[in-house]
């Protein structure tokens, strides 16, 4: 039985077609087509799983960076996962957009179109927030969870710049 | 977020106001809502200091757009079951002075376990408050880009002045003096600090702020 599921955020939306193979009926854990539509905008991002997973690890890796950085970064951050790349063009403004020829390379999808769409970062974080409702779902895919990105050690520059922050307020 | 508890009966901590070194010697089972924000191995059994400052500045950034957040946080951490890390007001005052910038400076760090239930209650209120987070980001995103005469939204923009004003005077009134920040990084912390409470807002917004903490943690 087909199953088709929605998670809408104020900003976009994130349609998923897929059929139920296990034992729950109600489970779609397989997935034939996803959509995610943006409503500023005309262009919609639309696959398989394999580009699925990839917009999800690359909004994740991002909303991190912007999350670490705030808004007033000087060296523009950049994310690039398979066919999915997101880069900041200004302050609050990100960029991203989809390759077809990586897609058809690195997810054997040939029916992926190049795409490209401008966000804001409220814009940004409803993409995040409608991935993320996506990935707690238990009753779809259950394999795509929520994505966190690997934690590094902070750099040197980093501790450079927050240390002498708590040093000059320390007695 | 499903919200798990631990044991309901454990018994309150009988001296709220002492801090432990580690949370592994915490007699109580953490609750699993605190759990599913982990705690990575390389940081060893000391919390980071940075950490117990960006708490303090995101609560800060809640108080600026509630003014009874403090009373909010103390009931929901009733509801969530999290009173033994925040019985009441004074418990989460102390909890705030482990920030170094703090006029009342305790030298003690928080432990894991209060930083991480702290970091649970300012995700579920910035739920609460997303309307008024969304509204604000977007304000600052037009006046970037010069677009709120043309949209007439003028009154958005005084709203977030406010904000911007009160996170400036709370920040001035409570934090050392000299405060090594100027009104510009002020402004800036300000705004960093709302974008991370509007992510915090979303579905998996604890465990978002939570990492963006961690991996700028030191």
């Amino acid at each position: 039985m087909p199953l088709f599921r929605a998670y809408n955020t104020p900003n976009c939306s994130l349609e998923v077609e897929g059929i139920a193979a296990g034992e729950a009926p109600q489970q779609l854990s397989i997935l034939t087509h996803f959509a995610c539509r943006f409503f500023h905008a005309p262009t919609t991002i639309a696959g398989g799983k394999e580009l699925l997973q990839q917009l999800t690890a690359a909004v994740a890796t991002y909303t991190q960076v912007v999350l670490t950085s705030g808004w007033g970064e000087d060296s523009p951050a950049e994310v690039h996962l398979g066919a999915v790349h997101l880069t900041m063009v200004a302050a609050g403004t990100h960029r991203l957009w989809v390759q077809a020829e990586a897609a058809k390379e690195s997810t054997k999808e040939s029916t992926v179109e190049p795409c490209e769409v401008l966000l804001d970062t409220v814009q940004l974080f409803d993409l995040q927030d409608g991935l993320d409702k996506l990935g707690v779902d238990p009753e779809t895919l259950p394999d795509v969870r929520p994505v966190l990105p690997a934690l590094q050690q902070a750099s040197p520059l980093l501790t450079r710049v927050r240390l002498p922050l708590a040093a000059a307020a320390g007695p | 977020m499903q919200v798990q508890t631990s044991d309901p009966t454990s018994e309150p901590m009988t001296d709220p106001g002492a801090h432990r070194a580690n949370g592994t010697s915490n007699p109580v089972a953490v609750p699993a809502i605190v759990a599913t924000l982990a705690v990575p191995s390389h940081f060893g059994g000391e919390c980071p200091r940075s950490l117990c400052l960006d708490v303090d500045t995101l609560l800060i950034g809640l108080e600026c757009i509630d003014l009874t957040a403090i009373e909010a946080i103390v009931m929901m951490a009733a509801e969530l079951k999290l009173t033994d890390y925040v019985p009441h007001r004074v418990q989460l005052w102390r909890m705030r002075n482990a920030n170094a910038l703090r006029r009342h400076y305790q030298r003690a760090a928080l432990d894991w376990e209060r930083l991480r239930a702290l970091v649970v209650l300012v995700a579920g209120l910035s739920r609460l408050l997303a309307v008024h987070l969304r509204l604000l980001a977007a304000t600052e995103i037009q006046i970037r880009a010069d677009k709120i005469e043309a949209l007439g939204l003028q009154q958005n923009q005084r709203f977030l002045e406010g904000f911007l004003e009160r996170f400036r005077q709370l920040y001035r009134s409570r934090m050392q003096k000299p405060l090594p920040l100027n009104d510009d990084e002020l402004r800036e912390l300000a705004v960093s600090t709302l974008t991370q409470l509007l992510f915090a807002s979303g579905e998996s917004g604890a465990l978002r702020l939570w990492n963006a903490l961690l991996a700028k943690a030191v």
